[in-house]
C-alpha cells in the first residue's frame, strides 16, 4: 500500500512538473515528405529516371509513436500515450510538438512506425486513434501503420493505381518498425524528411503494386519504409 | 478530499456496473475490462438505439437487428447466408449475440480481437451495411435525437468513433443468457426429466469438450469435419492466421438458445438439429486439421439423439430473449429519420 501511495505520488508530481512547465521546453518535430529530393506535392506528377517515369501521390497517412531520447543506449525521456497521425493532405498533422525537459541530455531519437502490439489489443480508442481516421482495418481487427496511394505508368493495374496498406501486429506479421535518429539535442526543431521516391524506386512496381494484408510483404516494405526517415539539416 | 472523491466516484461506477451487468454464480471472470468502458444507464441506451437503427448502413434500411433478431437469440433465422443492403448476400451464417463479455476473439474465423471494434466489421463490410465509421458519426452528428443521447451520456456531449463503438459494445456486454432451464437446474431451483437427465450425460460425454458449460463454447477454433462447400471455398481461421494447421477450423459456437438460432453451422448448411446430430454422428469428414475430439466416431442410438435434443432444448432462455430492455427501443421509434 505504502509503495503504490508512493509511486501515485511520484506520478502526480512528475505530471504537474510537465504540465506546469517550470523546466520544460517545445521541441518541435516537422515531417518533410519529400520526391526525388524536392518537397512532394500530393496529386502531382512527377516524371523521373531514364525512361520518364511518371508517378503520383494521392495520399500519405501514417503513425508514428512511443517517442523516446536515448542517452548511452538508455532511455532518459519517452513521451506518454504518444500516438501521432501524419496525414500528408494534412500540415498541421506533420508537425508534432513534444514536450520534454529542457535540460534533457539525450544522443538519439528513437520512434516506432506504426501502432505497438499492445495497443493494437485495446479496444476502441479516441484521438489520432480513432477508427473514424481510416486507418483501422475492418475485415480484421489492427491498424494500418502506413498508408500510400498513387499511380504509376509502371502499374499494369486500373488507372495504373498502388496501394500500400501496411500493417500487422499478431502472429509472424509484427511491421512495426523503429526508427532511430540522431538529432542535435541543442535545437528546439527538427526536420525529418522522407524520400518516397527511394522507396517507389527500390520495388519493381510491375509486380509490386497491391499490398493491403498483413504478412511478409507488408514487413519488408515496412522496413524500407522505415529507412526513408533521415534528419534533414537546419 | 480528492482521494475520498476518487474512491467515492470508483464506489459508484462498480455499484453501477453491477447493477447493469453481473456475473452469473459460478461461471468465469469476463474477458472484456469494464474498467476501460464502465457501463451507464445512458450510453446503453445509446448503444441499444444504434443496434437497432438503420441509420448504420450506408443507405439507411438495414442495422444490426436486422441479422441479431432479439426474439430469435439476436441471429437470423431462415438464412444460411445474412443478405445485407441492396440484397447483397454475405458468406457467412450470423451468429448468435449472447455472454459476449467472456469472448475474446469474434466472428467464425475470430478476425475481430474486441468487442469494441466488433461493429466496425458489418457497418464497412461491402455486403452488409457498406458505410465507414466516419460516415455514422457523421449522421450522428446531424440527428438532434443522438445528440441528446450524448449529451446525456457524455459532459462535453462530443460525438466520436470511439465513443459509439464503446456504446454498442456496453449494449453487447448486458446481452446475458443464464436463465434457462439448465441454469435453473444448477441452481437447483427445477429438476430435470429423465430425458433431459440422460441427454445432458450425452453431452457431457460427447459434446462438452469444446461446448464446455457455463458458456457452452470453449471459445476455440475447431474444424468440426464439416465439407468444403464448393462455392464458397471458406477456408475459416486460416485466412486470419495463415496457417495451415488452422484450414477450416471456425469458432465454437454457443448451444445456449440453440433451439432459436437455426440455421447452424458456419456456412448455415443444416437447418434442424437433427441434420446437426446426424453430421456428428454420419457425416464427419476426415481431414489433417480435424478436431482430436472428432477422430473417433460419435455414436448415438436414435433414443439417445432424442434424448440429447430435450438437453439441448433446456439451454433455451426465455428470459433473455423476450427481455425488454434488449427488443427495440420504442423511443427510436419516435425519433428515427430527424436526419436534417
Amino acid at each position: 500500500m505504502r509503495k503504490v501511495t508512493i509511486i501515485l505520488l511520484s506520478c502526480l508530481f512528475s505530471v504537474s512538473f510537465y504540465s506546469f512547465g517550470a523546466n520544460t521546453k517545445e521541441l518541435l518535430i516537422r515531417l518533410y515528405p519529400l520526391f526525388d529530393g524536392t518537397t512532394l506535392v500530393l496529386d502531382s506528377v512527377y516524371c523521373n529516371g531514364l525512361n520518364h517515369d511518371t508517378t503520383r501521390i494521392t495520399q500519405i497517412k501514417f503513425y508514428l509513436s512511443s517517442f523516446k531520447f536515448i542517452h548511452s543506449n538508455k532511455t532518459v525521456f519517452e513521451e506518454l500515450n504518444s500516438y501521432h497521425l501524419v496525414d500528408c493532405s494534412d500540415e498541421t498533422s506533420q508537425l508534432i510538438k513534444l514536450i520534454i525537459p529542457s535540460e534533457l541530455v539525450f544522443d538519439e531519437l528513437r520512434f516506432n512506425l506504426g501502432i505497438d502490439s499492445l495497443t493494437q489489443m485495446k479496444g476502441a480508442m479516441g484521438g489520432d486513434l480513432d477508427p473514424t481516421k481510416g486507418m483501422y482495418w475492418t475485415w480484421q481487427s489492427g491498424y494500418i501503420n502506413f498508408k500510400l496511394e498513387g499511380n504509376s505508368n509502371k502499374c499494369p493495374t486500373r488507372k495504373h493505381s498502388f496501394q500500400f496498406h501496411l500493417g500487422g501486429y499478431a502472429f509472424h506479421d509484427n511491421a512495426l518498425q523503429t526508427v532511430q535518429l540522431m538529432p542535435d539535442p541543442f535545437d528546439n526543431s527538427i526536420m525529418i524528411g522522407f524520400d518516397l521516391f527511394d522507396f517507389l524506386n527500390g520495388i519493381d512496381l510491375a509486380h509490386q503494386n497491391l499490398v493491403m494484408l498483413p504478412g511478409n510483404e507488408a514487413i519488408q516494405l515496412s522496413k524500407a519504409i522505415s529507412n526513408l526517415f533521415k534528419m534533414l539539416k537546419q | 478530499m480528492m482521494l475520498f472523491c476518487f474512491i467515492l466516484i470508483c464506489l459508484v461506477s462498480f455499484r453501477a456496473d453491477q447493477t447493469l451487468f453481473s456475473v452469473p454464480p459460478g461461471w468465469p471472470k469476463p474477458s472484456y475490462a469494464l474498467k476501460d468502458n464502465p457501463l451507464s444507464v445512458s450510453k446503453i441506451n445509446i448503444g441499444r438505439s444504434l443496434f437497432y437503427d438503420n441509420l448504420l448502413s450506408n443507405d439507411n434500411t438495414i442495422s444490426c437487428s436486422s441479422c441479431h433478431l432479439s426474439y430469435t437469440a439476436f441471429t437470423h433465422v431462415d438464412h444460411a447466408l445474412s443478405h445485407g443492403i441492396q440484397n447483397r448476400i454475405g458468406k457467412r451464417n450470423s451468429p448468435a449475440l449472447m455472454n459476449l463479455a467472456w469472448h475474446n476473439s469474434f466472428m467464425w474465423d475470430g478476425a475481430i480481437h474486441h468487442l469494441d471494434m466488433q461493429a466496425l466489421a458489418p457497418i464497412q463490410d461491402s455486403s452488409e451495411m457498406d458505410n465507414t465509421i466516419a460516415q455514422v458519426v457523421h449522421k450522428l452528428i446531424q440527428s438532434d435525437y443522438y445528440k441528446k443521447l450524448f449529451q446525456a451520456a457524455y459532459s462535453d456531449g462530443k460525438i466520436t468513433g470511439e465513443r459509439l463503438l464503446k456504446c454498442i459494445a456496453q449494449f453487447l456486454v448486458t446481452l446475458v443468457s443464464a436463465n434457462s432451464k439448465y441454469d435453473k437446474m444448477k441452481r437447483n431451483e427445477v429438476v430435470f426429466t429423465k430425458q433431459e437427465q440422460s441427454g445432458y450425460a450425452l453431452f457431457l460425454k460427447n459434446c462438452s469438450a469444446c461446448h464446455t458449460e457455463p458458456l457452452f463454447t470453449n471459445g476455440s477454433f475447431q474444424n468440426n469435419g464439416l465439407p468444403m462447400d464448393e462455392d464458397l471455398h471458406d477456408i475459416g481461421r486460416m485466412k486470419i492466421t495463415k496457417l495451415y494447421a488452422d484450414s477450416l477450423k471456425f469458432k465454437v459456437p454457443t448451444l445456449r438458445n440453440i433451439a432459436f438460432s437455426f440455421p447452424y453451422m458456419h456456412d448455415g448448411r443444416f437447418k434442424h438439429l437433427s441434420d446437426v446430430l446426424k453430421h456428428y454422428t454420419n457425416g464427419i469428414v476426415l481431414s489433417h486439421t480435424l478436431s482430436p475430439i472428432l477422430q473417433q466416431t460419435i455414436k448415438l442410438s436414435s433414443n439417445e439423439k432424442v434424448d440429447l435434443t430435450a438437453f439441448l432444448l433446456t439451454l433455451s432462455d426465455t428470459s433473455f430473449l423476450f427481455n425488454p430492455n434488449f427488443a427495440f427501443p420504442e423511443q427510436l421509434k419516435n425519433n428515427s429519420n430527424d436526419l436534417k
